[in-house]
């Protein structure tokens, strides 16, 4: 029957060269003895509805040819979790910075968004293109052995993700205590020598800035040196680094906005040359807020995290005395 | 009760025991519809998508042999199980029957500790 015999040929399509004729005649003579029954059972010859009925019930071509091929995986079940692992990294290491590019662009000009976004596209197939390259080249040469190699020592210490690392709080404590002593020694006056011979002169309102920044400092020093003494967070000292952060980062923005630079004076530089310089360098800054505004964002969201991961968390991991300070 | 896990569950269950039915039928010679037809009146049916590939890989395992034939004016391939194949058999029968006395045991221990 023809529409036997086209059921036959899209199964052997699907098969391998060398088995499709063996294959194709054992399926073929299961379905002659299924209609072979089923003609004795009514007493008359089936019709072609009935003979598609029976090949419906054997099953897809495609189904039914992939039974017989030996189960084939681009990247198998002991790679897979490496492969969505290291997947989930290349795609955050190449399109966050494009992401940011694309933020940048969204905020200062509208000429290359569509070119960055078709970049994101882009470098999103291309990553995702290489790395599961890369795994499926892997899983050919036996790389799912080398799941096998390991040991219950070589594995990395347990994460306290409340844990601050002494080396960042004694880096933090040495650069804030620096900076204590510049900006207190040399950022007082609003009359700023960056070199001999070429002075800064900033509106009044630097005051403001002056002790607002020294207080964050000496905030951030503190933070930093109780940090050491006693490495975990604690909602408190989150909640701190929030304040000291959100202040740090509006006094920032405020900066950014104000005008703040109302002279330059050097032997070298014209009055008139002098002040388009100032105005430069105002309009410079004021384009910056955007940029300060999305880091503030950026800086409350990470803050606003740790305290709220800290407060899910309170009072079922870590050390109990940690969450007292 | 959760019909599609039960389902999964059972079939997970049977396909364990699929090789040992099959080996177990082919100690007589049969071809692929009338095993499939043993197996289906003996409770253990089975579709020709799930049958004939195994038939395959247990012949390519060397645990059951083939050959075409002429039967009622209709080419078949007839399985029987090979002199491997029954070895193989007796042990998975023995193993077999070590998991269904562990089971009970279980199932024992379980209904004693309960009642």
């Amino acid at each position: 029957m023809e529409l036997i015999d086209r059921y036959l040929q899209a199964v052997k399509f699907w098969l391998p060269e060398n088995q499709k004729e063996d294959i194709a005649a054992e399926l073929s003579e299961d379905i002659d003895a299924q209609i072979a029954e089923r003609e004795v059972q009514l007493g008359r010859s089936l019709n072609e509805a009935e003979v598609e009925t029976i090949l419906e019930k054997v099953g897809g071509p495609v189904v039914v040819a992939n039974r017989y091929l030996p189960p084939k995986q681009l990247i198998g079940p002991l790679l897979f979790p490496v492969y969505r692992f290291v997947l989930k990294i290349a795609l955050a290491a190449v399109l966050a910075p494009l992401a940011l590019t694309w933020v940048g662009l969204a905020i200062y000009g509208r000429a290359a968004i569509g070119s960055v976004w078709g970049s994101l596209w882009m470098a999103s197939l291309m990553t995702f293109g290489v790395v599961t390259a890369v795994f499926a080249v892997l899983e050919r040469v036996g790389g799912s052995r080398m799941m096998d190699e390991w040991s219950p020592r070589k594995l990395p210490p347990v994460r306290n993700p409340n844990l601050i690392p002494r080396a960042g709080s004694v880096i933090e404590l040495a650069i804030n205590l620096g900076l204590l002593i510049f900006w207190a020694s040399n950022m007082y006056s609003p009359s700023i020598t960056f070199y001999p011979g070429f002075h800064v002169t900033l509106a009044p309102v630097w005051s403001y800035f002056f002790w607002g920044y020294l207080l964050t400092c000496c905030s951030i020093t503190v933070l930093a040196a109780v940090n050491l003494w006693h490495p975990y967070w604690t909602v408190q000292r989150a909640v701190a680094r929030l304040v000291t952060n959100g202040v740090g980062s509006a006094l920032l923005c405020w900066l950014l906005k104000a005008n703040i630079v109302t002279g330059f004076a050097s032997p070298d530089l014209s009055a008139a040359r002098a002040l388009d310089l100032v105005r430069a360098t105002n309009a410079w800054l004021d384009k910056l807020f955007p940029a300060g505004v999305v880091m503030v964002i950026v800086i409350a969201l990470a803050d606003g995290y740790r305290i709220w991961r800290l407060s899910q968390r309170r009072g079922t991991i870590g050390s109990p005395a940690a969450l007292r300070i | 009760m959760n019909f599609e896990v039960l389902e999964n569950l059972r079939g997970e269950l049977r396909r364990g025991s699929v090789v040992l039915a099959v080996l177990g039928a082919l100690r007589e010679e049969q071809y692929g519809y009338t095993l499939r037809k043993t197996l289906g009146d003996r409770g253990m049916a089975m579709d020709e998508g799930t049958l004939y590939p195994l038939l395959r890989r247990l012949e390519a395992q060397g645990l059951l042999s083939s050959v075409w034939r002429e039967e009622d004016k209709r080419n078949k391939r007839f399985y029987r199980i090979s002199k491997d194949g029954e070895q193989i058999l007796e042990q998975l029968l023995t193993e077999w029957r070590v998991i269904d006395q562990s089971i009970q045991e279980i199932m024992k221990e379980q209904s004693n500790g309960t009642h």
